[in-house]
């Protein structure tokens, strides 16, 4: 696990590199001939993360997330496939990528038996399912966009000291310590979201925050706790790589905490009830200040592409000034209802936001509307 | 479908339940009918009511006396129906066990707790 963190750390950064430098991979390269098992794949961004074989003359085994331009080739591929493929590495030197790659064998053997929820890694998304908070409120995790956010996952019933209890006191002590400083208090947010929607109503959650944050209902501004539907549940607990059940009267059930940045994707994840406090806290304050310290610029083009899925649409801009020449690339959108409203053709500008090895559109305004609406 | 995982928690909270005779609601079901109030207690109560260290926000309160003093730890007056109210509905940060428990097993603490 440790390795897979380190590879994708290394991975994440080339790829953030990759691409601001390109708009897509080049054919051209070194390749290398990989043989090795799938572990998951993301339809959107076009990523397998693959556990492999050595590499003769370019890297040992071992777990590494790669990107695949061919979209049907990633669609085509299931967990725990056996695959065959050229790892290409450019000799720009930007990020290696998968081609011409064959599934040789199908779904099978000791790696498709051990797949279990994974872990989330920076830069993931989440879906964005409507929560109902303790005051009866339809919230949506986007609106919390801009903050740097503590996402878990508790019920209200749950007896066990070492599970909810304390995942819910850990929440309560980050909670206590953001708000000795106003500013990381006005950036920051938590949310437990509950395992148990049918019991954990609207006031059954609010009795139970009530209880973690001395009774003192202006809490819930920083801290909410919220239930979901069933069926959304579900879907958010398959994107936190968390598992549950009911079994009895008892709903058995992993833990998952993610730090969710200001971005709104994946910052940082810890399985379990071991992590710090202390680290969750620093991990909360390190995103507040990655995002003061964030560039902006402006960008100035015409939507080629919106894919919603991946809450991305695809510019070919003029260059920018300090930053970049005119190209055309994916850019991730602040505000995903844009999705929506944009179509390919329309004109448009926005203000880019830098921050770490994440970027994305905000400000987003149309110039003109291929549609003659403006 | 039981994945590995899933085998996995349910045997780490067998083993919990049978080396901490801990908290665990698992045990509430009908197979505690006919258990003891001191068995409920051990099951349900123990180890949040006894344990250390639990790093939990408040430190839940002893239970031995209960119902020697004339108040619960709350300030609420001791008596079976308070407590069996703080049970089913929970009190602060310890959890309702309301649909958890049944009747007889709540009776059944409850004269328990009268005894030590």
């Amino acid at each position: 696990m440790q390795m897979q963190n380190r590879t994708g750390k290394i991975f994440w950064v080339a790829i953030a590199a990759a691409a601001i430098l390109m708009g897509g991979c080049q054919k051209s390269g070194k390749r290398y001939h990989l043989t090795g098992q799938v572990i998951s794949k993301k339809n959107a961004t076009n990523e397998v993360e693959v556990k492999h074989e050595a590499i003769a003359n370019f890297m040992p085994a071992m777990t590494m997330t790669y990107k695949v331009p061919d979209s049907d080739a990633v669609k085509g591929l299931q967990p725990g496939d056996t695959i065959e493929a050229d790892v290409v590495v450019p000799t720009s030197g930007d990020a290696y990528w998968l081609d011409d790659v064959v599934i040789t064998n199908g779904p099978q053997g000791p790696i498709k038996a051990a797949l279990a929820p994974r872990l989330l890694m920076p830069g993931d998304t989440i879906p964005d399912v409507p929560l109902t908070n303790q005051d009866g409120k339809t919230i949506h995790i986007n609106q919390l966009k801009g903050k740097a956010v503590l996402v878990t996952f508790i019920y209200t019933r749950c007896p066990q000291p070492t599970f909810c209890p304390r995942i819910s006191s850990q929440f309560a002590f980050i909670h206590d310590e953001l708000a000795k400083n106003p500013a990381d208090y006005q950036k920051t947010h938590l949310l437990s979201i509950s395992l148990d929607p049918s019991y954990d109503t609207a006031p059954v959650l609010k009795k139970y925050g009530l209880a973690y944050m001395d009774n003192n209902p202006s809490g819930f501004d920083h801290w909410e706790f919220a239930a979901t539907t069933p069926a959304d549940l579900g879907k958010l607990a398959q994107a936190f790589g968390l598992e549950y059940f009911q079994q009895d009267n008892q709903i058995v059930h992993t833990m998952s905490t993610v730090l969710l940045g200001p971005d709104g994707n994946v910052a940082k994840a810890w399985e379990g009830n071991e992590w710090k406090t202390t680290d969750a806290l620093a991990a909360l304050q390190e995103a507040v200040q990655k995002n003061a310290d964030a560039r902006h610029y402006t960008l100035k083009g015409s939507v080629n592409a919106v894919d919603k899925k991946s809450q991305e649409i695809t510019v070919k801009h003029a260059a920018i000034p300090g930053y970049m020449p005119a190209m055309t690339m994916p850019y991730k959108v602040k505000d995903t209802q844009l999705l929506d409203t944009l179509a390919p053709g329309d004109q448009i500008h926005a203000e880019l936001t830098i921050e770490g090895d994440n970027s994305y559109l905000e400000k987003v305004v149309v110039d003109k509307h291929t549609k003659g609406n403006n | 479908m039981m994945t590995g995982l899933k085998l996995t928690l349910i045997s780490l909270l067998t083993a919990a339940l049978l080396l901490s005779a801990g908290c665990s609601q698992s045990g509430a079901t009908a197979s505690d009918a006919g258990k003891g109030g001191h068995e409920l207690y051990q099951l349900h109560c123990q180890e949040c009511h006894e344990g250390a260290n639990l790093n939990l926000r408040k430190q839940p309160p002893k239970l031995n006396g209960l119902f020697h003093a004339k108040n619960l730890p709350s300030g609420e007056a001791a008596t079976d129906d308070q407590v069996r109210k703080t049970i089913i509905e929970g009190r602060g940060i310890m959890p309702a066990f309301d649909q958890k428990l049944s009747d007889k097993e709540i009776e059944d603490l409850v004269k328990y707790l009268h005894t030590i």
